[in-house]
């Protein structure tokens, strides 16, 4: 039974990653529908700097615009 | 796409070489010359105002600027404002039309188009600051204390302190433009000095600045522990104890303190800006020419401008309009948001940079022509002979410094400001491998120079010697 719940754990555990790893996932360009979605930009800065304006020029063109656009 | 700005600039050379070479060759059937490729994207090349007066390298340079062609890319976000100026005069940024839709924002009370010397956009918009950022100290006070060194006010000098050897953190300068601004103010504060005495004319005190600060620049490379290819190394090993200072640029150094803070606030590291040793500088974003979606980056940059996207520099986690994660520690470029009600949610609410700014004040006609200069020599006299300016200094310092020794360690007559805003600045015009050749050269005097320094300062044994 022991056996059976710790391998019942580790296959929820794997079948739960791409769920807690979707936040990033969803930012992906690869899930662009067009090109014209797409926003490309050559930067120095940081990873910090690079998600949170991501994260938020989404959610503002989603707000303001209603589109979805991605960041590459 | 990540890189230093460096790297950034040699991927934007190559790109639009390429993306101007299709359409010179496939759009306009026109043959592909040297010289055609040596001025399409020269930014020294004058046109005539008259098209029908352009030679071969005039024609190309004038096609491109009229030409939409693109790389790929819709924007350049980030890195010192130097490599935007650079990167406009080639004629690869373009004018996003941000200043004309918002001129509101680009006013004196919002975002100044210069301040105490610096430039926070460009007079045709083709870049725009869009956050700020100061050079500064990192401290380990826990290992400045065994070390016996008292700085509650960093300056540049306490850097060259030779009880300092091997404790000073270095960022390379030929890595990142943004860390040759550094060297640039340390250049700059001595030239300021040395002019405020008033006893010389101002090409005269400018020269002699220059040279007090090429010295004290070589002193702070005999103490570099290492030059660092990447700049957040340098307060993670200070914070670590690795080293007991380093040079770093603001937000890494506020970012550490943050991270490293106990229970008691109390920081394992400390940042501080020297009191009128730097100027409060841009970080810009520009929109490349032939975006292929300018459109978009419209929007983006439009957002980055507003208050809402300018909060997001440095506005607390948590806070209504705060980064999600982590507080960026960033400064933006916008004055009206140093008031209430925005400064209350600010990670910085004591940094005023506007109020300081006027402690520094950069002079770009002194050393703006210089910029590629300073790097070059830097590399040439303290990361190339980084062996023999540590053993020079070793000497001096075992040795209690002999005046003998110090004035052969002092010489900066190959590197002077007339030498460096000439001859090298000529050379830097030239094919790299001369540039690689005359550095070579370059190298390899002061390796000698700093031989004969070690010997000299040994040979001084039972001599009478002096303080430096």
């Amino acid at each position: 039974m022991i056996r059976f719940l710790s391998i019942l754990s580790a296959l929820v555990a794997v079948l739960a990653v791409p769920f807690l790893l979707k936040p990033e996932y969803e930012h992906d360009p690869r899930l662009a529908k067009s090109p014209s979605q797409i926003l490309n930009i050559i930067t120095p800065h940081s990873e910090s700097i690079r998600r949170e304006f991501t994260a938020a020029s989404r959610k503002h063109m989603r707000e303001t615009e209603g589109r979805e656009v991605f960041i590459e | 796409m990540p890189g230093g700005t460096s790297e950034i600039e040699k991927v934007l050379d190559t790109e639009y070489t390429f993306a101007f070479q299709n359409h010179w060759e496939n759009r306009l059937g026109q043959d592909w010359t040297s010289a055609v490729e040596g001025a399409f994207n020269n930014r020294k090349l004058n046109l005539p105002e008259e098209p029908a007066s352009d030679g071969p390298a005039e024609r190309a340079r004038r096609t491109f600027l009229q030409a939409n062609v693109g790389v790929g890319l819709d924007l350049f976000f980030g890195g010192g404002a130097y490599p935007f100026v650079v990167n406009a005069g080639k004629g690869y940024l373009v004018d996003s039309g941000l200043a004309a839709k918002h001129p509101d924002w680009f006013a004196e009370s919002v975002i100044p188009q210069e301040v105490g010397g610096e430039p926070f956009y460009d007079s045709g918009y083709r870049w725009l600051g869009c956050c700020l950022s100061t050079f500064g100290i990192c401290v380990n006070d826990d290992a400045l204390d065994r070390l016996g060194i008292e700085a509650p006010t960093p300056d540049w000098a306490l850097l060259a302190d030779p009880r300092l050897f091997k404790e000073v953190a270095l960022a390379d300068p030929t890595a990142s433009g943004t860390v040759t601004k550094a060297f640039e103010m340390i250049l700059q504060q001595q030239m300021r000095r040395v002019l405020d005495r008033g006893d010389l004319d101002e090409r005269a005190a400018l020269s002699e600045g220059w040279a007090t600060g090429m010295n004290l620049i070589r002193r702070i490379g005999a103490n570099a522990r290492y030059y660092a290819n990447f700049s957040a190394k340098i307060p993670a090993d200070v914070a670590a104890g690795e080293a007991a200072v380093g040079m770093c640029i603001d937000y890494y150094g506020r970012t550490f303190n943050e991270l490293l803070r106990d229970e008691e606030g109390r920081s394992r590291l400390r940042f501080a800006t020297p009191v009128g040793g730097s100027s409060t500088s841009v970080d810009p974003i520009a929109m490349l020419r032939g975006a292929p979606n300018s459109e978009l980056a419209f929007k983006f940059m439009e957002f980055l401008f507003s208050k809402k996207g300018q909060q997001l520099w440095d506005y607390r986690v948590g806070t209504n309009g705060g980064p999600e994660r982590q507080a960026l520690r960033r400064l933006p470029v916008r004055k009206d948001l140093y008031v209430e009600p925005y400064l209350t949610n600010f990670a910085d609410p004591k940094v005023l940079p506007f109020e300081k700014a006027d402690l520094f004040r950069y002079e770009v006609a002194w050393t703006g022509r210089a910029f590629g200069a300073i790097r070059y020599i830097i590399k040439s006299v303290c990361l190339d002979p980084h062996d023999e300016l540590r053993a020079a200094w070793q000497a001096l310092i075992d040795h209690d410094f002999p005046p003998d020794a110090v004035a052969a360690f002092d010489d900066v007559s190959r590197i002077t400001y007339e030498i460096a805003l000439g001859e090298i600045a000529d050379v830097l015009k030239r094919p790299s491998r001369e540039q690689s050749l005359y550095g070579r050269g370059l190298s390899e005097h002061f390796r000698e120079q700093y031989r004969r320094v070690e010997v000299l300062a040994k040979a001084s044994d039972g001599r009478v010697t002096s303080s430096h």
